[in-house]
């Protein structure tokens, strides 16, 4: 949208965009224009131009007006005319007055144009209209891609707020969500961004190399094109630093989703994640159908890294364990510099660096050591990066082992499962597991993965005793016997106790005990 | 070890000296310095004995360049006040007189990559045409959809503009033809970002309106030589005539002009406004933002200025002086292009204004320096330096108030011509606004 469009509101040093409320009032002048612009197709855009002004006599702002009609026309497709072309005629008519003397009367001319348009085999009223026919005004509208009003209008607020940014030195931002895809493009404006830590958040703040120097408003346009990828977010804030008319006040700009997020909402593709390569999609839905117990987050946010900042790709938590995975596509020299720059600063992070294969020999061996580097062709293989993953855990159940070696268990409940245990020395569930053989709880018996108590157990048996003693018992009956006692893993318990399952087919319903003696 | 490399339009000083011109930057934990400073930095370091390694220069080797040209006395005078003033600053020359040329011999002596910076198409097209003639080379070309760099390359203020970041360090030498436009806010960003050591300014009006040109000196050096029009006339200009006429309005155009004008006065005077200055002008058009009735006030103005400058009057008036002069080659000059479309239906003549295609402007321009065509009118694009070769006739129907205009507009018909005496008759509405506007312009 052109500047002399932009419609603000300032109080002291703040200024707002004046975004049009999505009311009726607005909504009806937004179907009216959009009308105009469908009803007159096959018109001359002058006709449309004339009568897109008229609305501005209604008493609606006319910046408001021009600006709809400023959206509409890019959808627009505009054409020539004229059965003949419009230079040739003129390139004709202008030889034939320098020829015959400039024509002065009416008769003269009328003259000039019945001769070039006989050449043309056509009326010269034909050929009159046709003289100018390709300019825009002459121009006629040959097909219109309608859009609904709403969306018009929060198409306009946005393009209000990137128009006002043109104006802009700097912009700050914060938000949750698609922080990779506003790196690469941050990088590609040709910007530079500082990251710093305000209380939870990060905030990014994205100027450009002459900054340093004076304000400029030089950015402005590439801070207005990155916009739509900071609005785009479920939740965002935002603040800029806009450079006034005269050149030498700054005013403040300042957004957030919450306020503002929905004058400017964009209707498609919002909610679902956005990758930058097939190949990062690609590896996360083979991974999530694994299963592993690992969480995958995708972008999880900026990592600082030295002095850089890094939006890693992907996340895997598991236990309080991050591991991160960056995938380095096949990319400019540039960018592989760059990223080589923030992956050797990357100390004391766990990373997996997944690099294109075409690449690998342009990274030099021995660099990024301390990372662990593995190759990929077309898709990002899954073994080495669960294996890492498993080594990490294995790293983290030995040194939990480690760390309660000596631990006396205090059990309280008559039967304690390996969770519980975990749960109670503050380790993980596998390092739990790797260690109940080593457990000792005065008075309890280990079964597998659950303590018992003694006394419990001697309860057990004498019940299953007294009820094999009047007939035959079924695994169904024995198990809910054993569960109303407070039992749990039933044939576990079954087994400890010295008795037998004894299957008849596959159905545990007809499953029965017997007391496990040698026959 | 001090490393100094080019960052998209500015220097990084790498290295645990800071230098002059160099700042801080902690986004980067480095100094960096506006390229513009280039030279300065690089003679601190120089001159204080430090080791340092440059990456900044990417140079393409330049071809040698060799021609026979000649050169004016004056033009001599001004070449040399310019080398003396270490190959900076401005040189200011009527429009006419030969500045292409010296730039040329300049870029020749110096034989080094060279952007040369015009503001219109047109310029490109008279730019690349001279420097291949010349020197016999291929020309690169940045705007008007053009995109080639090369050694000696020729762009518009908007490209060197917008491509700075990457274009900086490709150059040793800048050459600003009507360098008036560079002290404005987006282009001297060109002088910022551009590494050039070396570099011209050219033009036929060195003040600016708006006081702008006090920046010249740090952008690209001040004033190196300066000749004035009198001083040429007769000798290497044509003398010229200037004439006014007075055009009455037609009754309904009198009707119509007065009624709009009175809404605007009317409410100009309610509010006691003044409108003296560029600068009460812009506050008046920022009033109609908020205030409908400025706004009001404000298309009625325009329209009266419409109907005054694009009067019925005045095509009838022109097409008497046509009909007296309609052999010699002359140029219509309008304010809009309305009335220059209605111009050239009218008498079918040619038309050149910013819609008019590439091909057919350049097709337009060749045939009239070919004298084919006898007449072209414009709205403003040909105001600046194009080479229009003995046209005797300017007519004005309007223009700005700007003196500089009207100065560019008597240079373009001034190229000198054995026995010529140059014409240029203004078109002006009797007792309206624009009787002032015109005063203003011969200020």
């Amino acid at each position: 949208m052109p500047l002399n469009l932009l419609v603000t509101r300032r109080r002291q040093d703040m200024i707002m965009p004046v975004y049009s409320e999505l009311n009726s009032n607005n909504t009806m002048l937004a179907k009216h224009i959009i009308d105009v612009y469908s009803e007159n197709v096959g018109q001359k855009k002058l006709v449309l131009n004339n009568v897109v002004s008229e609305f501005e006599d209604w008493g609606y702002d006319y910046r408001f007006v021009r600006g709809l009609a400023a959206l509409l026309d890019r959808r627009c497709q505009l054409e020539t005319k004229t059965s003949v072309d419009p230079i040739d005629v003129r390139r004709r008519l202008f030889h034939v007055s320098c020829e015959e003397g400039l024509p002065t009367s009416g008769e003269e001319r009328y003259a000039i144009l019945s001769r070039v348009a006989a050449e043309l085999k056509l009326d010269a009223d034909t050929l009159e209209e046709s003289i100018y026919g390709d300019l825009e005004d002459e121009m006629v509208l040959t097909s219109f891609d309608p859009i609904d009003p709403v969306d018009l209008l929060r198409q306009y607020n946005l393009s209000l707020t990137q128009t006002l940014l043109f104006n802009a030195s700097e912009l700050s931002f914060t938000a949750s969500g698609n922080w990779q895809r506003i790196f690469r493009q941050i990088k590609w404006l040709g910007l530079i961004y500082t990251v710093r830590p305000v209380g939870v958040d990060y905030w990014v703040t994205i100027d450009g190399p002459v900054s340093l120097f004076k304000l400029t408003r030089r950015y402005g346009t590439s801070l207005a094109r990155l916009l739509p990828s900071v609005t785009g977010n479920r939740a965002w804030r935002l603040k800029a630093k806009v450079i006034g008319p005269a050149g030498n006040t700054l005013l403040n700009l300042e957004l957030d989703s919450i306020r503002h997020g929905s004058y400017m909402k964009q209707p498609t593709g919002e909610e679902e994640p956005i990758f930058d390569s097939g190949v990062e999609e690609d590896f996360a839905k083979r991974f999530e159908a694994l299963g592993t117990g690992w969480a995958l987050i995708r972008e999880p946010g900026p990592l600082p890294v030295g002095e850089y900042v890094m939006i890693p790709d992907f996340l895997f938590e598991k236990d309080g364990l991050k591991v991160y995975l960056e995938i380095v596509g096949f990319w400019t020299p540039e960018y592989l510099d760059d990223k080589l720059r923030k992956l050797d600063a990357a100390r004391g992070v766990d990373m997996v660096v997944a690099v294109d294969r075409r690449l690998a020999c342009r990274i030099p061996s021995g660099r990024l050591e301390h990372l662990s580097l593995i190759h990929y062709k077309d898709r990002v293989p899954l073994k080495p990066i669960l294996t890492h993953l498993q080594d990490r855990q294995r790293v983290l159940v030995d040194r939990e082992v480690e760390s309660v070696q000596d631990t006396e268990l205090n059990l309280a409940s008559p039967v304690v499962g390996v969770e519980e245990i975990a749960d109670v020395l503050g380790i993980s569930v596998e390092a739990a597991k790797s260690m109940m053989v080593m457990f000792s709880a005065p008075g309890y018996r280990r079964l597998g993965d659950i303590f018992v108590r003694e006394t419990l157990l001697t309860t057990m048996g004498d019940a299953l005793r007294s009820r094999l003693a009047s007939g035959r018992l079924s695994l169904h009956e024995a198990s809910q016997l054993i569960e109303s006692l407070g039992g749990r893993d039933p044939s576990a318990i079954l087994e400890a106790l010295g008795y037998r399952i004894i299957w008849h087919g596959i159905n545990p319903e007809s499953a029965e005990i017997s007391e496990n003696r040698p026959i | 070890m001090i490393y100094l490399s080019y960052d998209r339009g500015s220097i990084i000083i790498r290295g645990d000296i800071g230098t002059p011109y160099g700042q801080w930057d902690p986004r980067i934990k480095a100094y960096r310095g506006m390229a513009l400073n280039y030279p300065e930095i690089k003679s601190f370091l120089d001159k204080s004995n430090v080791a340092y390694r440059d990456d900044v220069l990417d140079l393409p080797p330049t071809p040698i360049l060799r021609s026979r040209m000649t050169l004016r006395s004056y033009q001599k005078e001004a070449l040399k006040a310019w080398l003396e003033a270490g190959k900076r600053g401005v040189i200011v020359l009527p429009t006419g007189a030969g500045k292409t040329h010296i730039a040329l011999q300049a870029i020749q002596i110096l034989n080094e990559p060279t952007l040369i910076v015009v503001p219109t198409i047109d310029l490109i097209d008279q730019w690349r045409k001279h420097l291949s003639e010349q020197f016999n080379i291929d020309v690169g070309v940045l705007g008007g959809g053009e995109e080639q760099v090369r050694p000696i390359t020729v762009s518009t203020y908007d490209s060197a503009t917008i491509r700075a970041d990457q274009l900086g360090n490709r150059f040793v030498f800048l050459v600003f033809d009507e360098v008036h436009h560079l002290p404005a806010p987006t282009y001297s960003q060109i002088a910022e970002m551009y590494i050039a050591p070396h570099r011209m300014g050219l033009t036929a009006t060195y003040e600016r309106e708006d006081d702008a040109h006090k920046d010249l000196p740090r952008l690209m050096g001040g004033k190196v030589f300066e000749l004035d029009v009198d001083r040429l006339v007769g000798k290497h200009l044509s003398p010229y005539d200037y004439e006014k006429v007075l055009v009455e309005l037609t009754p309904q155009e009198e009707e119509e002009y007065q009624k709009e004008y009175a809404v605007f006065r009317d409410y100009i005077r309610s509010r006691g406004i003044k409108l003296e200055s560029a600068a009460d002008f812009q506050r008046f058009i920022m009033r109609t933002g908020r205030d409908a009735e400025a706004r009001k006030a404000l298309l009625a103005r325009n329209k009266a200025l419409r109907i005054v400058l694009n009067s019925e009057a005045k095509i009838e008036t022109l097409g008497n002086y046509l009909k007296m002069y309609g052999n010699e080659r002359s140029l219509i000059f309008t304010r809009y292009n309305e009335l220059v479309y209605a111009i050239s239906r009218r008498f079918l003549i040619p038309a050149v204004t910013h819609q008019t295609p590439k091909e057919e402007r350049r097709e337009i321009l060749d045939e009239f320096r070919a004298g084919t065509y006898k007449a072209i009118v414009t709205s403003q694009v040909l105001d600046e330096g194009i080479d229009v070769p003995d046209t005797s006739i300017g007519f004005i129907l309007g223009g700005t108030g700007s003196s500089r205009e009207y100065i560019q507009r008597l240079g373009r018909i001034l190229r000198k011509k054995e026995g010529k005496r140059a014409r240029l008759i203004e078109f002006v509405a009797k007792e309206t606004m624009e009787t002032r506007i015109s005063q203003r312009r011969h200020r």
